[in-house]
């Protein structure tokens, strides 16, 4: 047994000044924490996160591709299917587990002060850390393959990919504080998600569902305009895989403000909320 | 002297629901009685500063609301009146080992749980065998936390948790976890925040111990402050009324005793 040392001898640490400093770091190690709990005691660890979407993509592509012919009209539909549920499984992984965030870290806000969104925000960037890893994979293989289409129209897809993860940082701010005091949220979100994966066009081209045989004009515009996911995800197959596709503004013309607002409002809303919410997570957990 | 801790007119109410459900069918079936709630009043007016270097207790018994008044203080629980102002960098510490992970190991907590104290990774990278060395885990650094004896778990929550430096000190019977030996560590760390003029303010009901540290001690019931003065003063009194009360619980359990023996002995009698 080694004897004790005396308390003098531990040094205390001066802390950050600057609240940014600290919550930069409490996020880091709170992102860098969940990210190795999900993996670690699991036999395939890591790659269990590629398995998902893999599994998913396998049976899309035998129903809609195979099966249905969705992609018919276009050449290199795998890869719009893989890139899209890669994005898709980003969306529910981190809409889902930052939904629970709040909820999960009780004894965390009954005993400690800090920012609450900290939490929201750590759990959205472990979900995005196994999409960046995941999407690396699917650059290695396909971009010798010939596949990915990297040209300067390219240079916008980081813009989309940011409107995705304003989306979804909108989305998981509201629903983490809803969830706090209605727990129905999570089969109502669920629920939402399943009519999501399919408006959002992830298993069929985007022109599917907008034109109709011999008609001029495009149908459902409406209904696919309005919805921000179905947007980004044609935007980026148009910038990243696929340059004979039309982007969305082809279809939307002005109406492509619709989703940008749709976007923007669910951020507005998702922070008031929690802001709104936050005093009472402590005394409700 | 001025004032590190600045409360005024302080006041939590807390609403208790009188049908709790957390499901939006109840919310939609029961709109119309949804927002019942009983108030509970667990502060009212307080009001009290500390002085620098001022070493205050606080004490009263259980419900009384000095856990909400320490939540108030470290920013958990908003005030529903009154102000807090504080002037200086503060540490609370409700509990040991906040934020560990029974998951990680020891060296990974030492991470994590500094973090939530606002202790940034690169200078605990720096000091993480120092801390081993201090909680005497050097064999355990990477054994996970569950695998650790409640005693371990404890000397490496409060190696983390004396880490952050700070001016005022906010703390909640952190003291009634660990052994003797543990217990004398802790006081030795107090006796030094002492020497070094901190701030600290330490909720707890062992008279013993706010005797012998605080130079000052509140005593809360039922929302109010009923006394403040000298901790040997304060101590005292709420011992006497303690004992008092203790003592007509005493006297009223041993008359009923006795009504209950004599009802027996009637009516063996009969």
């Amino acid at each position: 047994m080694t004897a004790l040392v005396p308390a003098s001898r531990l040094e205390s640490i001066p802390r950050p000044t600057s609240a940014l400093q600290r919550n930069v770091n409490l996020i880091r190690e709170l992102a860098l924490t969940q990210f190795k709990l999900k993996y670690t005691g699991s036999a395939l660890g890591y790659l269990w996160s590629l398995v998902k979407p893999l599994m998913l993509f396998g049976v899309m592509y035998a129903v809609f591709a195979r099966l249905l012919k969705a992609g018919a009209g276009s050449t290199e539909f795998e890869v719009q299917l893989l890139f899209a549920i890669v994005l898709w499984n980003f969306f529910t992984e981190a809409t889902s587990t930052a939904m629970s965030s709040i909820a999960s870290a009780g004894h965390l806000i009954r005993k400690a002060y800090f920012p609450r969104w900290i939490l929201v925000l750590s759990s959205t960037l472990t979900a995005l850390m196994t999409f960046i890893i995941n999407t690396c994979l699917i650059l290695v293989i396909t971009v010798p393959i010939g596949h990915m289409h990297l040209t300067l129209r390219s240079l916008t897809a980081p813009l989309f990919f940011i409107e995705f993860v304003v989306l979804i940082l909108g989305l998981s701010l509201l629903l983490s504080s809803l969830f706090v005091f209605y727990r129905d949220i999570g089969h109502i979100w669920e629920i939402i998600s399943l009519v999501l994966f399919y408006a959002s066009t992830i298993v069929f081209p985007f022109v599917v569902l907008v034109t109709e045989p011999g008609a001029a004009r495009p149908r459902n515009l409406w209904f696919a305009g309005l919805n921000p996911i179905a947007q980004v995800v044609q935007d980026l197959r148009y910038a990243l895989v696929s340059p004979h596709l039309h982007p969305m503004s082809h279809y939307l013309g002005a109406l492509y403000a619709v989703p940008l607002l749709i976007v923007a409002t669910l951020f507005g809303v998702g922070y008031l909320v929690f802001h709104r919410l936050t005093p009472r997570f402590a005394e409700s957990l | 002297m001025s004032a590190a801790v600045d409360v005024t007119g302080l006041s939590k109410i807390f609403r208790i629901p009188l049908d709790r459900s957390s499901t939006l069918k109840f919310r939609v079936t029961h709109w119309r009685s949804a927002s019942r709630y009983r108030m509970f009043y667990a502060l009212r007016e307080v009001s009290f500063q500390v002085p620098e270097g001022q070493f205050l207790g606080i004490t009263g018994p259980n419900g009384c609301g000095k856990s909400t008044l320490l939540r108030i203080l470290t920013r958990i629980y908003e005030p529903d009146g009154g102000e807090v102002r504080i002037r200086g960098e503060v540490a609370a510490f409700l509990e040991l080992g906040v934020g560990f992970n029974p998951e990680l190991t020891a060296r990974e907590n030492i991470f994590l749980g500094g973090a939530v104290l606002g202790l940034p990774r690169r200078q605990l990278t720096r000091k993480v065998d120092t801390i081993l060395h201090f909680a005497d885990l050097e064999e355990f650094a990477d054994l996970k936390l569950k695998n650790y004896s409640s005693g371990m778990q404890v000397r490496l929550a409060f190696t983390v948790a004396i880490l952050a430096r700070a001016d005022i000190l906010l703390m909640d019977e952190v003291l009634a976890v660990g052994d003797a030996s543990f217990q004398a560590k802790c006081f030795d760390v107090f006796a030094r925040y002492k020497r070094e003029g901190r701030t600290i303010i330490l909720v707890s009901h062992d008279l013993g111990i706010l005797d012998r540290y605080c130079d000052r001690v509140l005593l809360l019931e039922h929302g109010h402050i009923t006394a403040d003065g000298p901790a040997a003063q304060v101590t005292a009194e709420y011992r006497r009324a303690t004992e008092s009360q203790a003592a007509i619980e005493a006297r009223a359990e041993a008359e009923a005793a006795i009504l209950d023996a004599s009802v027996v002995l009637a009516s063996s009698a009969e």
